[in-house]
């Protein structure tokens, strides 16, 4: 699944660290879903939407709807 | 000292404690309990220490578990499977060497350590996959 979570990050001026802060989780988590290693589960997803004040289809892509 | 602190925020430091005080009650018990003929007050004194310090185990295994973000979960169920398996695979593969002739090895004492030991090895290889 593809995200926008490092571009968002960098946009606000957030660390990693920063991030993880805000959703307690840890730093490697925030690592591993900005370079697409894990897909964070759907409350987390929902969280990080929170964090960003976005939908949650504008941070993630399941790259399903450029198939069709 | 980021990583340090996020190390920290992942794995409570009581964690640690609670392991290193339960091996070390096992330990010193096991070896304690050689002191005492087998059928021995003392001796059984021992095996109920022996049993209970896995109970100082099992509660440091839920407070790691509880601490962990999903993630950490996810790494930690992968490399206690990875450790089971091979851990299980050795143990009794080692049992045919044992039937052939090999030198017998107590695993009621050596099986925790070398568990641990699989199982460190199989988080290291896990989190590289999330790094």
């Amino acid at each position: 699944m593809r995200n926008r979570l490092r571009d968002l990050r960098a946009e606000r001026g957030w660390s990693q660290g920063d991030l993880a802060e805000r959703l307690s989780v840890s730093r490697q988590t925030v690592n591993a879903i900005e370079t697409e290693k894990y897909d964070p589960s759907l409350p987390l997803a929902f969280k990080i939407a929170r964090q960003f004040s976005m939908p949650i289809e504008s941070i993630f892509q399941d790259g399903e709807g450029r198939r069709r | 000292m980021d990583k340090l602190r996020d190390y920290l925020k992942c794995y409570d430091p009581r964690f640690l404690a609670w392991t290193i005080v339960g091996v070390a009650v096992l330990f010193v018990a096991t070896f304690a309990a050689f002191a005492f003929e087998r059928g021995a007050p003392g001796r059984y004194a021992c095996a109920a220490v022996q049993a209970g310090s896995l109970g100082a185990l099992i509660v440091s295994g839920v407070m790691r578990t509880r601490h962990l973000d999903e993630l950490q979960r996810r790494i930690q169920l992968e490399s206690i499977a990875l450790a089971f398996a091979i851990g299980s695979a050795v143990v009794a593969g080692w049992g045919f060497f044992e039937h052939a002739g090999a030198p017998r090895v107590d695993w009621g004492l050596w099986v925790w350590p070398f568990f641990a030991i699989t199982w460190v090895g199989a988080l290291l290889a896990t989190r590289r996959r999330y790094r």
